[in-house]
């Protein structure tokens, strides 16, 4: 597959190009953070996320290719890793103990929020989804998901959020944390 | 929170990047200054998170099943290569010791070349990814393939041959098949049948399965480069572990002619040459032209 295709394929939400690209770079991605302090653990996370990155960037309509994909990719991973460890670092030298106890009843929602994005409905999941992580816009959704128009999209997810924010507030209470 | 869903608007806009400069800065003024909009903030922001999350994590999950082979440890290939490889360096070590003259009989043995060879006069290996753009493999070379990548076999053995084609002495050189095949019909015009990606480190797309029509052996030797013919293989003394080397065999009938390109230099080797011949630089630009439409094709 050349780069135009990998590139189309995901236009199309077909995530199969990123398995294809996983595989194909795997070892050069790889060996760039094992030979950077990393283990083959942090590398494989470090490259995943890079694709993803990848891929929203292109989904979005963010990315400007002017080089291979391999040399984007391989950028990409470089800077992730880089910032990896320079947290690692500071985390090193900060109290870690002082920044987890404020985050706590914060991590707490998150949970709930995560547990209830799982158990969002197909539709809702897939409008949202595309709006806030392929950052498609609503003539693209509406597209792909067959909406009459724009506004029909808007509507829809307006109210898929809507309905996910309700949710989720009435799983927690927040009163031991407002009064 | 009836108050502050009004906010809701202002929280996403900001979320998403679309206020002014100062209007953000306000913004933020206002989270610090209010905790209710800073909850309510929050909230979003972790909502926006977390749908994110959800897909990046989906997809991570499934490239995290992707196997991708002999990272941790060894599949079926591997073990099929490294008892193949054991058994040929034992037969190979075998010949050279029962018979030093019984050079005809000997198909070359491989070592595993590894940053582990305790030889002190091979300079460090290359990246892996550079050298291995510039030498396409057949996939006919299977165990060859796999040896060449670092993390299968890693095997660091040495074997002590001597060369006797050659009538200098060589001490421990390091015998290495080539990576390279490449193999030509016509002479002119010079068409190239095979596919060189050399974009890519994947070689599942090889096409190309034809073989040289000799052998090759290269000996490291930090002398100056070095070729003979002997006996139907190709002798080549220098220092290749350092650099990606090609062969090009160019074949019209019964005709052949073989070049090596080297370090930018291409060198024609004459396949008569028996004795051990310095390599020259191919100087005619015309040829040299011709050569490098071929190389890029």
């Amino acid at each position: 597959m050349k780069d135009k295709e990998v590139i189309a394929r995901i236009n199309k939400g077909d995530e199969k190009a990123l398995d294809y690209l996983y595989r194909k770079y795997y070892r050069m991605m790889v060996k760039l953070v094992m030979s950077n302090n990393g283990t083959e653990q942090d590398a494989k996370d470090i490259y995943q996320d890079a694709l993803i990155v990848f891929w929203q960037k292109v989904t979005s309509g963010k990315l400007v290719l002017t080089s291979k994909i391999s040399t984007y990719l391989y950028s990409v991973c470089l800077n992730l890793w880089r910032k990896e460890l320079d947290r690692k670092s500071r985390l090193v030298n900060e109290e870690k103990d002082g920044i987890e106890y404020i985050d706590q009843d914060r991590q707490e929602r998150i949970k709930i929020i995560n547990e209830c994005v799982q158990q969002l409905g197909d539709g809702c999941k897939k409008i949202l989804t595309y709006y806030y992580f392929d950052g498609l816009s609503m003539n693209e959704i509406a597209d792909k998901l067959g909406y009459a128009n724009t506004d029909t999209a808007k509507t829809k997810k307006y109210k898929c959020k809507k309905k996910l924010d309700q949710f989720i507030k009435s799983k927690y209470k927040s009163s031991d944390f407002l009064d | 929170m009836a108050n502050y869903s009004n906010h809701r608007e202002l929280i996403t806009k900001y979320l998403e990047g679309s206020l002014s400069r100062e209007d953000q800065l306000e913004f933020e003024i206002q989270i610090q200054n209010d905790p209710l909009l800073k909850d309510e903030f929050e909230f979003q922001k972790d909502v926006i998170d977390a749908l994110r999350n959800y897909r990046k994590n989906e997809i991570k999950n499934r490239l995290n099943n992707i196997n991708i082979g002999n990272s941790s440890g060894f599949n079926l290939l591997n073990i099929a290569a490294s008892v193949t490889i054991s058994s040929f360096i034992a037969i190979g070590t075998y010949l050279y010791l029962s018979d030093h003259a019984a050079q005809d009989s000997l198909q070359v043995v491989d070592l595993a070349n590894t940053p582990n060879i305790e030889n002190s006069s091979i300079a460090d290996l290359p990246e892996k990814p550079k050298v291995v753009e510039l030498q396409p493999k057949s996939l006919d070379q299977v165990i060859t393939e796999v040896k060449g990548e670092e993390k299968a076999t890693k095997e660091a053995k040495e074997i002590d041959s001597q060369v006797t084609a050659s009538n200098k002495k060589i001490n421990t050189p390091n015998v290495i098949l080539p990576n390279i095949v490449e193999e030509f019909e016509t002479m002119d015009p010079l068409e190239v049948e095979s596919d060189l990606s050399n974009n890519s480190s994947s070689f599942e797309s090889i096409k190309n399965k034809e073989v040289l029509s000799f052998e090759i052996e290269k000996i490291e030797n930090s002398e100056y480069l070095h070729y003979q013919f002997y006996q139907g293989k190709l002798y080549l003394y220098g220092e290749f572990n350092d650099n990606p080397y090609e062969i090009i065999e160019l074949k019209s009938g019964n005709k052949r002619k073989v070049f090596l390109n080297y370090n930018e230099d291409y060198f024609l080797l004459k396949t008569n040459q028996r004795d051990l011949t310095p390599l020259k630089a191919i100087k005619d630009p015309t040829l040299i032209e011709e050569l490098n439409i071929l190389k890029s094709e």
